[in-house]
């Protein structure tokens, strides 16, 4: 997670001799005392989940896993589909979904990333007087993957990147009206969101590894550089054939959208369907998913476990331990222990996957549509994308209301200029907005119902799968051990106290 | 190091899933850890905790790393050092100067719950500051937590 504003479960600051780092101690330093400590505002970590109520996640896990196999399976809720409801047939839905409603927020969306870029490149480098790094770290990264998860995919309205292509489009049509932008190659028929898994681990390294990682300039030129990769890949390929497979926030804010319970799907320039369905219903598809967003998911669910792993004690050792003796961890560690890990994990969940999908395809092959390992792995493993958002939220909900509400006086003044614009500019952080029982029981209740939906999902993936029940039962044995297991992994890191490494030097 | 596990039930008001729970598995005493044993005084009125603590190399002992105190106590952290330092509780925002010829104490009333970081920030130069920025730069360390647990 982003450092600098070091709230709640996310990283304090690393001593580092950052360029960032200076700047931001400098003006700290110049300042009277009182200012400098109001400057570092803010800081406050969730508590450990304590003994009592891990242990009835814990258990709760494991019961109402019992009670998803028992129920179920009995009730013989068959097949894979779910039913819609289409908001663009309700009077006070359509409004939402007008063209105008979506070229408005287009144009804010548009407005923002402008200002962002703005800020990152011409604002005051103080990460902590710059609206860029509070907001892409915090508002839109967490904000939005929430917004993505219990709302739907907002980001393929919203998208600045997809937007800027449709207006450029747009005028080009307007300009010559049989041209149209772009070369249109097609891309390799087995490319699939390859280009898209390569990015998210890029930006998942910048995210939690990189030292730079909240120096405005930094950020802007990031954005900028990523645009015109998008742009390029677009004009290339094709917006929409780029949006599928190489816009890494398309897929990652899509994938989590279908834990949401309402279908946004753009069609064309500005048509759009929008459905009303049961939660998570995006996940029950009886297809099994292609390797690449296999791949994709499993590098999602294995960074986000990644993050909070390396904020335990059990990391912090793990550190000292590779460092020399008495010595604060150096570049040379950090780096390597955090790239090896970042890289390793997704594989070592990979791993578990297939042996998963191999240890179903063994107990199922009496049925009359045996499966491989490969392709039952493939077909779950969505299915553990509820565990990860429950994981994420437990993560992440009180760290975006708390520090979160920075973006409140930044949005005032985004520069770091001392303007006013809207009023905000003095708003103070309210570190006792969310307490210790908040986080705590948020954390408990996200994980358990994602559990119970996640195995829930499964099942009903396996009774359209296999002809038989009782292998379809069968099947699900290995698959329910790996989301206990899973489960617990995630209750077992929150209730870890936070550790910060010692710093750099 | 000490999760601090027990003693959810203790004082009043701890009602919810963490009560109702904590009696179904009662918890073994060996997992309360060794800081907060303490004070956990019976005196509702006024509670105060208090710890003394002597950095040495920018360091204070291993069992002082995690300081636990209840919501709404009084807490004071009474400092003695081998050097000036300056110490910040972060999410209360208090600033605290000691030095090897001055204790100080940090004493507030813990409103607000969670686990807070004092950092280390060295006070190498008081009254002037802007010309030791850049070696500043390397020293800001975390030096313990507090950790203010719901009542």
């Amino acid at each position: 997670m982003w450092r600098f504003i070091p709230v709640s479960r996310a990283r304090s600051v690393r001593g580092r001799d950052g360029r960032w780092r200076r700047a931001a101690w400098s003006a700290a330093l110049a300042l009277p005392a009182a200012d400098a400590a109001a400057h570092a505002f803010g800081v406050r970590y969730d508590l450990p989940l304590p003994l009592p109520l891990w242990l009835a996640a814990a258990g709760l896990t494991v019961a109402l896993s019992f009670v998803v196999f028992a129920l179920v399976l009995r009730r013989g809720a068959s097949g894979a589909g779910y039913p819609r409801l289409d908001l663009l047939r309700v009077w006070f839905a359509r409004p939402l979904a007008h063209p105008l409603t979506l070229a408005a927020l287009r144009v804010l969306s548009v407005s923002v990333f402008v200002v962002l870029i703005a800020a990152g490149l011409a604002g005051t480098q103080d990460p902590y007087r710059n609206l860029a790094p509070a907001f892409v770290w915090i508002v839109w990264w967490i904000g939005f993957a929430y917004l993505s998860a219990l709302v739907g995919d907002l980001w393929a309205v919203l998208s600045p990147w997809n937007a800027l292509y449709l207006w450029a489009e747009a005028l080009a049509r307007w300009c010559r009206p049989a041209g149209r932008l772009g070369l249109r190659w097609r891309l390799p028929p087995g490319v699939g969101v390859w280009p898209a898994t390569a990015l998210l681990l890029a930006f998942v390294w910048i995210e939690i590894l990189w030292d730079g990682n909240a120096v405005p300039a930094n950020i802007a030129r990031l954005a900028l550089g990523y645009s015109l990769l998008t742009w390029l890949g677009m004009f290339l390929f094709g917006r929409e054939a780029w949006v599928r497979s190489g816009e890494v926030f398309a897929v990652y804010f899509g994938l989590l959208a279908r834990l949401a319970p309402t279908e946004v799907r753009v069609t064309d320039r500005d048509a759009c369907e929008w459905n009303l369905r049961p939660p998570a219903a995006g996940l029950l598809d009886a297809r099994p998913a292609p390797v690449s967003t296999a791949a994709f998911a499993l590098v999602m669910l294995a960074t986000v476990t990644f993050d909070g792993l390396r904020e335990t004690p059990l990391w912090a050792d793990l550190l000292a331990r590779l460092s020399r003796a008495g010595e604060p961890v150096g570049d040379a560690v950090w780096y390597g222990a955090g790239t090896a890990g970042l890289v390793l994990l997704p594989c070592v969940f990979a791993v578990v996957m297939l042996g998963v999908g191999a240890a179903m395809a063994r107990l199922t092959r009496g049925d009359a549509r045996p499966g491989s390992a490969s392709e039952l792995a493939r077909l779950f493993v969505l299915t553990l994308l509820p565990i990860a958002f429950a994981y994420h939220l437990a993560h992440y909900l009180s760290y975006l209301l708390v520090a979160g509400q920075v973006v409140i006086p930044l949005a005032s003044d985004p520069f770091g200029y001392g303007w006013d614009l809207f009023g905000t500019a003095r708003y103070k952080v309210d570190v006792g907005l969310v307490g210790a029982r908040f986080a705590w029981y948020t954390s408990v209740i996200a994980i358990v119902l994602g559990h119970v939906l996640a195995m829930y999902l499964a099942h009903r993936l396996a009774l359209a799968r296999f002809t038989d029940r009782r292998t379809a039962r069968r099947s699900q044995y290995p698959l329910a051990v790996l989301m206990v297991a899973y489960t617990m992994v995630s209750l077992w890191i929150l209730a870890q106290p936070i550790v910060e490494v010692a710093p750099g030097r | 190091m000490g999760i601090r596990w027990g003693g959810t039930g203790r004082g009043r008001g701890a009602a919810g899933l963490g009560r109702v729970v904590a009696i179904f598995f009662a918890v073994p005493g060996w997992l309360a850890p060794p800081v907060a044993a303490a004070a956990d005084g019976e005196g509702v009125q006024t509670p105060a905790r208090s710890f003394e603590l002597r950095i040495e190399r920018r360091r204070v002992p291993q069992a002082q790393r995690v300081l636990r105190a209840t919501e709404g106590e009084r807490v004071e952290l009474r400092w003695t050092a081998d050097e000036p330092l300056v110490l910040h509780l972060h999410g209360y925002d208090i600033e605290t100067r000691v030095a090897p010829d001055k204790a100080a104490v940090t004493s507030f009333t813990a409103r607000l719950t969670g686990r807070f970081p004092v950092a280390i920030h060295v006070d190498s130069a008081p009254g002037r500051s802007s010309s030791s920025a850049k070696s500043s730069s390397h020293h800001h360390v975390t030096l313990l937590h507090v950790e203010v647990h719901p009542r």
